[in-house]
This record gives C-alpha cells, sequence and structure tokens, in this order.
C-alpha cells in the first residue's frame, strides 16, 4: 500500500470509528485543531476535529449549502466559514458526502482564534455538554513567558480530569510520555516531508502537504500516523512515487495565509499549470509540532501561527523564505479568517521591505466559495509570475 | 424644571477639548479601547483614563492596516490616531478579548508609533485555578507601565482610593440608569446616552458628581405620562446621535441596556478584600457576566437580557448588532431564540461606524413601535 493510500485508509478509519461510536457505547468529542492531542491520544477519546470535517465538506462542494443553513438560523455570513459550515452541517440533518456524530462534549483551546471559542460555546449551550477549555492567551510578547506557561499547565491538569468524568476513561501517566515522544516524532517527520522541498531540483507538489495535513490534525499521537509519513518520507526520498521533472523554471512560492479549501484542487491543478510550486506553507507548517518534554510541549502549542505577535509571525516567513529559497509570496486573503487577514496588510508590508520577490494577493476564504473568485485568482496567478519572470 | 445635559453633551460632542485641558493642566492621560480595562489601576497612577470607542468617520489611512470587514471601532481608532486626533495621549490600553483586537494591538505598534501601545491578556478560562494567577501577573506588569509613564508609584493606598471612587462612580451609574426607567418622557434616549458617554472623557470622581447633582433634580420632577415604547437595548454601543433622535422621534424609551459601552461597564463593582488589593481588580475581572466578549459567567446574556425585560416592565428588545462584530454574530441566534421562546418582541438594527444614513432603521424602528402598540 502506499503511503497516500494509507493515510486515505487511517482518516477514514477515524470518521468510522467516530459514526459507529454511539452504538459501541463510545462517547464522541469535537476538538478544535490545536487542542493538546496528546490528552485526547493518551485517554484514546473518540472524537472528531470539526473544522477537518469543514475542510472536507468544502472542498466536496458542500459548503454552500451548509453555509446557508447557518445563515437561516440567524448566524451572520461574517463569521468563520469552518463555524458556519459545521452550523451548517447540523442543521441539516447531516446528510453530507461525510458525516460525524453530534458531540457528547468539547474539547476547546483558543491558541488559533477567538471564534474558536464562541463556536464552541454556543454548541455548548445548544446541546447542554460540557465544554473543557485550554486558553491560550494571544502572546503580544515575543516570547512564551514562565507565567504563561503556569496558566497553561494548571489548565492541562484541570483538563484532563473533566474527559475522565465524562468518558470513564484513564489518563495514564506512561502511556502519557509514550505518545509525547510520538507526537514529537510525527512533529519532526512532518518537518522532514516539509523540508524536503527545500531542495533544488523538484521533489513532489507542495500542495499535497494539504491533503495529508488532515492525519497530522486528527491523529498526530499515534504510531499508525508515525508509521504512515515516515513511509510518505521514504516514498519521495526514493522516488518512488513522484518522477515529475521540468525542463521549465519552476517558480517556488511561499503560500500564506489559511487554505482555501474550496479551491484547493483548482489551485494545486493551476500551480501546476504555471510552473509553480508550493514550496512553504506557515499553515501546514503549524503542526510540525517538536519538543523535549512536557513544558516544551506547553510551549510549543504557544507558539501556533495566530497566537504570536508580528513580529515572531513576520520572523517565521522570513525563515522559511530564506530556506525555500522563494521567488514569491501568494497570499491569501481569506474573508472570514480574521485573526490572520487583520494583519496580513502589515505583514505583507514588513515581508515586502525585507525580501525583493513579488507579492499578490488573492481573495478566497477557508471554506466558503462565494468568496472565492476564480476569475480573480487566475488573473492574479498569470500576473504573479510575469512579476516572478522579471526578476 | 428642565433637567440640563449640557455639561454631559459637550464633553461628548468635543472630546479633543478634554483631552487638551488635561494635558495642559500636565496631566498625562491613558487611551482605553473597549471593553474592560483595568481604569481604576490607571486612576491610580495620577493618570486620567480616556475611552476610545471609535467615532462615527470615513475611513482612509487604517485601511492600510485592516480589510473592510473588520470591526469599525478598531478601523475608526486607528484612524483617529493617524490623524493626530489622539496626540497628546500617553499610551493607549488594548485588551486582546476579541480576534479584531488583537490584530489592532499589532497594527497599532506600526501606525501609531508615536503613541505607546500596552496590552491586556485576559486569561478566558476564568473558572480556572491559574487565571487569577495569571491576570495577577498581566495586572503587575501593566501597574510597572503607568509607573514608568506617570513617574509615579502606585501606593496601594492610592489604589485603594480609586477603587473606591470607581466602585461609587458604578454605584452611582446604576442608580442614573435606573431612574432613566421611571422617566421615559423627561430623559431622551440621546441625554441617556450624552450622561454615560462623558464619563469616558473625565476624571470618574468629577462625573459622579454631577451625575449625582442630575440624579437630585430628577428626583424633584413629577414624571409625566410616556405613551411610547419601553425597550431594553443590548449589543456593544449605540451611542449614534442619528440612532438616538430617531428613538425618541419614535417614542422608544430606552428603559435599561445590556450595552457594552454602557451598563455593562458599572453592573460588576470591584470586590474589595483588605490585603491585597491587586487581587481585587483581578476579581472583578473575573466576576464580569453576560458580555459576548466573555466565556462563561453566572448568568447567560441571554438569561440576562429577559431578566432585564421582567424588571424594567419592557415591551421589547432592540439588538443593535455592530457590523463585523463576530462574538456579537455567535451570541445573536441564541438571543434571538430566547426572545422568542419567551414571547419577547425584537428587533435587530445592523450598526456600522461608517454609517451615514439611518433611513433604513428609521423604518424598522418606526415599524416596530407600531407593531407593539398594536
Amino acid at each position: 500500500m502506499t503511503a497516500s493510500a494509507r493515510i486515505k485508509k487511517l482518516m477514514t478509519e477515524h470518521y468510522d470509528r467516530a459514526m459507529h461510536a454511539h452504538e459501541k457505547g463510545e462517547l464522541v468529542g469535537w476538538v478544535t485543531s490545536t487542542f493538546p492531542q496528546e490528552i485526547v491520544q493518551t485517554m484514546d477519546l473518540c472524537v472528531v476535529y470539526p473544522e477537518n470535517h469543514a475542510a472536507i465538506l468544502a472542498i466536496n462542494g458542500e459548503d454552500r449549502k451548509c453555509c446557508m443553513e447557518a445563515e437561516a438560523e440567524g448566524f451572520s455570513n461574517d463569521i468563520c466559514s469552518y463555524a458556519k459550515v459545521n452550523l451548517g452541517y447540523i442543521d441539516q440533518l447531516r446528510d453530507a458526502s461525510l458525516n460525524i456524530p453530534l458531540p457528547d462534549y468539547l474539547l476547546c483551546c483558543s491558541n488559533v482564534c477567538h471564534q474558536l471559542m464562541k463556536w464552541y460555546q454556543y454548541l455548548s449551550r445548544r446541546y447542554s455538554i460540557p465544554m473543557v477549555l485550554i486558553d491560550i492567551p494571544y502572546n503580544t510578547e515575543y516570547d512564551t513567558d514562565s507565567v504563561r506557561i503556569c496558566y497553561i499547565r494548571t489548565q492541562f491538569y484541570e483538563a484532563i480530569s473533566k474527559p475522565e468524568k465524562i468518558t470513564g476513561k484513564k489518563f495514564d501517566q506512561e502511556r502519557f510520555l509514550k505518545v509525547m515522544k510520538i507526537s514529537s516524532k510525527v512533529g519532526t517527520v512532518w518537518n522532514k516531508i516539509a523540508d524536503l522541498l527545500a531542495q533544488e531540483e523538484f521533489v513532489y507538489h507542495g500542495t499535497d502537504l494539504f491533503n495529508y495535513m488532515g492525519l497530522v490534525v486528527c491523529q498526530r499521537g499515534k504510531e499508525t500516523t508515525l508509521q504512515a509519513l515516515e513511509q510518505l518520507y521514504e516514498e519521495i526520498v526514493s522516488k518512488t512515487t513522484y518522477n515529475f521533472k521540468s525542463e521549465r523554471k519552476v517558480f517556488r512560492i511561499l503560500y500564506e495565509g489559511i487554505c482555501c479549501w474550496p479551491a484547493m484542487r483548482k489551485m494545486a491543478l493551476s500551480f501546476f499549470r504555471q510552473n509553480m510550486n508550493m514550496v512553504g506553507a506557515i499553515y501546514t507548517n503549524a503542526y510540525g509540532i517538536e519538543y523535549n518534554n512536557f513544558d516544551d510541549m506547553l510551549r510549543a502549542y504557544t507558539y501556533l501561527p495566530n497566537a504570536v505577535c508580528i513580529e515572531r509571525a513576520v520572523d517565521m516567513r522570513k525563515s522559511e523564505l530564506e530556506k525555500k529559497r522563494c521567488d514569491g509570496i501568494l497570499i491569501h486573503m481569506s474573508r472570514t479568517c480574521k485573526i490572520w487577514s487583520g494583519i496580513m496588510y502589515e505583514l505583507k508590508h514588513q515581508l515586502e521591505n525585507h525580501a525583493d520577490i513579488p507579492i499578490v494577493m488573492f481573495d478566497g476564504d477557508q471554506a466558503d466559495r462565494q468568496c472565492f473568485s476564480e476569475a480573480q485568482y487566475e488573473t492574479r496567478l498569470q500576473g504573479f509570475k510575469e512579476l516572478m519572470e522579471e526578476k | 424644571m428642565e433637567l440640563d445635559f449640557l455639561q454631559f453633551r459637550d464633553a461628548v460632542l468635543y472630546p479633543k477639548r478634554r483631552l487638551e485641558a488635561y494635558v495642559a493642566l500636565g496631566k498625562k492621560v491613558i487611551g482605553c479601547f473597549p471593553p474592560y480595562v483595568p481604569e481604576s489601576l490607571i486612576y491610580a497612577s495620577g493618570m486620567v483614563p480616556f475611552g476610545m470607542w471609535g467615532a462615527e468617520l470615513e475611513v482612509a489611512q487604517a485601511k492600510k492596516y485592516f480589510p473592510a470587514y473588520i470591526c469599525g471601532i478598531m478601523q475608526t481608532n486607528i484612524e483617529l490616531a493617524m490623524r493626530g486626533v489622539y496626540d497628546g495621549i500617553s499610551a493607549a490600553i488594548i485588551p486582546t478579548l476579541c480576534d479584531s483586537l488583537k490584530c489592532a494591538t499589532q497594527n497599532w505598534k506600526y501606525a501609531v508609533p508615536d503613541i505607546e501601545m500596552i496590552t491586556v491578556n485576559y486569561p478566558q478560562n476564568r473558572q480556572s485555578k491559574g487565571a487569577f494567577e495569571f491576570l495577577y501577573h498581566q495586572f503587575q506588569k501593566i501597574q510597572e507601565d503607568l509607573e514608568r509613564i506617570s513617574g509615579n508609584k502606585i501606593k496601594e493606598s492610592n489604589l485603594k482610593k480609586s477603587i473606591d471612587i470607581y466602585n461609587t462612580h458604578y454605584s452611582v451609574m446604576r442608580e442614573f440608569l435606573d431612574l432613566c426607567s421611571f422617566y421615559p418622557a423627561e430623559i431622551s434616549p440621546e441625554n441617556r446616552n450624552y450622561v454615560i458617554k462623558s464619563g469616558y472623557f473625565m476624571d470618574k470622581n468629577e462625573h459622579t458628581e454631577m451625575v449625582r447633582n442630575l440624579i437630585k433634580d430628577i428626583k424633584h420632577i413629577e414624571p409625566k405620562r410616556f405613551r411610547g415604547i419601553r425597550v431594553i437595548t443590548t449589543g456593544i454601543i449605540a451611542d449614534s446621535p442619528d440612532l438616538m433622535r430617531i428613538f425618541e422621534e419614535n417614542k422608544v424609551s430606552v428603559v435599561m441596556d445590556d450595552i457594552a459601552h454602557e451598563s455593562r461597564q458599572f453592573r460588576t463593582d470591584i470586590p474589595y478584600e483588605p490585603g491585597d488589593i491587586m487581587g481585587c481588580l483581578v476579581q472583578q475581572f473575573l466576576d464580569l457576566f453576560a458580555c459576548s466578549t466573555l466565556i462563561g459567567g453566572k448568568i447567560s446574556r441571554e438569561d440576562h437580557i429577559v431578566q432585564l425585560v421582567e424588571k424594567y416592565h419592557a415591551d421589547g428588545v432592540i439588538i443593535i448588532l455592530t457590523k463585523f462584530c463576530d462574538p456579537e454574530e455567535y451570541d445573536y441566534p441564541v438571543i434571538k431564540k430566547k426572545l422568542e421562546e419567551h414571547h419577547i418582541p425584537m428587533l435587530t438594527l445592523e450598526i456600522d461606524k461608517q454609517m451615514s444614513n439611518y433611513g433604513q432603521a428609521a423604518t424598522a424602528i418606526q415599524s416596530f413601535q407600531e407593531m407593539i402598540r398594536l
């Protein structure tokens, strides 16, 4: 079985387990994408990640149907479209290409944005179910200090006791240490796979990382994930799967912003046609979480892209630009991801001052296709290529 | 006897004069972004807290930093700062209580480099044992910044005095707002708003005295019969004079509010306990409730609104939805459902700081009050 097929199988099993959980008397939790999954895997909780689910529905063209349902319920079209898709999905009796069961409890971490907390707060009230919150406050300082770690550590221990009471499953310290080891190794391999794109010759389509990231979001602490990614790495390195060679110059792109899931396939195809490769992406890099010990782990969760000050954010991009020797930056201005779009102009300005490479923006959204204009995107991409060619 | 709101009105219409007057007196002024900032800590340092809740104006320069779909309060605050309107302020304190506020902290540093920015990173998991200590440290850092800027050490006695002043202010404001519900014919929505909003541009002690005097005058009047409708307003901000005038023209009286800019500022006292004064400020934040920017609280927002309707014999609720305010947007369906369950008439108005025409709102308000009167 190829790594790609293995990854697909693991994701299918992940969703299958959830869909049949209630039949087996198992409770299901809904989890935010950057909640410390070490707790989830240590306790072998049966969970789904609604953001990942919303992305899949968006790829499959079901986003608009869900968004309209959410808007009919009274939600503004201004809110995060991951939330809109999910809130519309639960209203339209859950009849989609991929289904998830309703939650029995919620695990929420605030290190992505404030909207995630509001979304989960709504779910908690709607279904009268407990919401376990680990709050990682936005850090306006460059580094995470010990006071912040102390607050997060206290919540981590508080968070363990709640799912224990809810599910009856126990948090085992020894297993936790194993899960931490595996999770960090997965982070390392994920980073190694991403770093292969730093090589001069074409190695693989960088947009494939968007296909694989579901696994690192949903099952990062599992041995099977580590095995699948190690296999993927070996396949790429041995070039058994990828043997694309191009005689023409392949433009190396840093993709900035959240993934525009409704247009992801179009983007991948248009990069290919325009002889571009996404060699770097802040969004996929976020899951290359590596650490040596417990406090390191907590610290790692404070350095996710949307939880840091702009200076640290800019340094992350500078480092990526240098490592991947990018010819240009393509910025996705997501309409409903305000935590990201709200600083994007200044981020762009600072990167323009730093690197003499073309930077182009296009409008879109992570999970609502009505915010994406294919005509605008194609025109901007064409112009982007011309600018890089001039250089 | 005619009630006199002129002083309040002047403070609201000419806040820049107030700012310049304080600076001319040698006082330092600290700008305070919404929704919550430890004002009593600023006051204890000898500096003047000055509200920064945006303004009704067209954004031009701030577009360099914000896309159009970011909250108008953030956009107009940065616009005002870039235009030099806030020149004279020694620093701006910005809490990171929503995603737009977080972006505002980062953009401010580059858009307004001459005015220092201090952030308040509030904990959202307020039930956690770790929240108290975390916020305590945040407030201690802010204290250091305020001491550096003011050149004054914040002594415990000053902080205690400041807490007393603020608790007194909260109490007097609650009394005034309560009184408004008995005088719908005498206290127009516009004047009611002037009394509240003027407090953002004044020394709190001074404002408390003015409101006390106004309360004395109000109590001398026999309330006239009011032939309009009584409403509870809810939202982030409802300070547009045009909107207030439309309310008045349609005989809509705001008998109480659940507005972040208004009563949410006064409903939670700083719980004073001798010994750890800073801890009292921390506890006040942990005690806040029924606000869209906060997770948790002793009572949900929608239940609180229903209680206000019952307590103040309101005929309905007007939801003032600030455009692009996502915390409010998540609360809206919940509030709507609760009001429907309780058969409470409801009107939703979407407003924006950049609105110049309230024609649609006027029509909606007129229809709303006609419907209630039927």
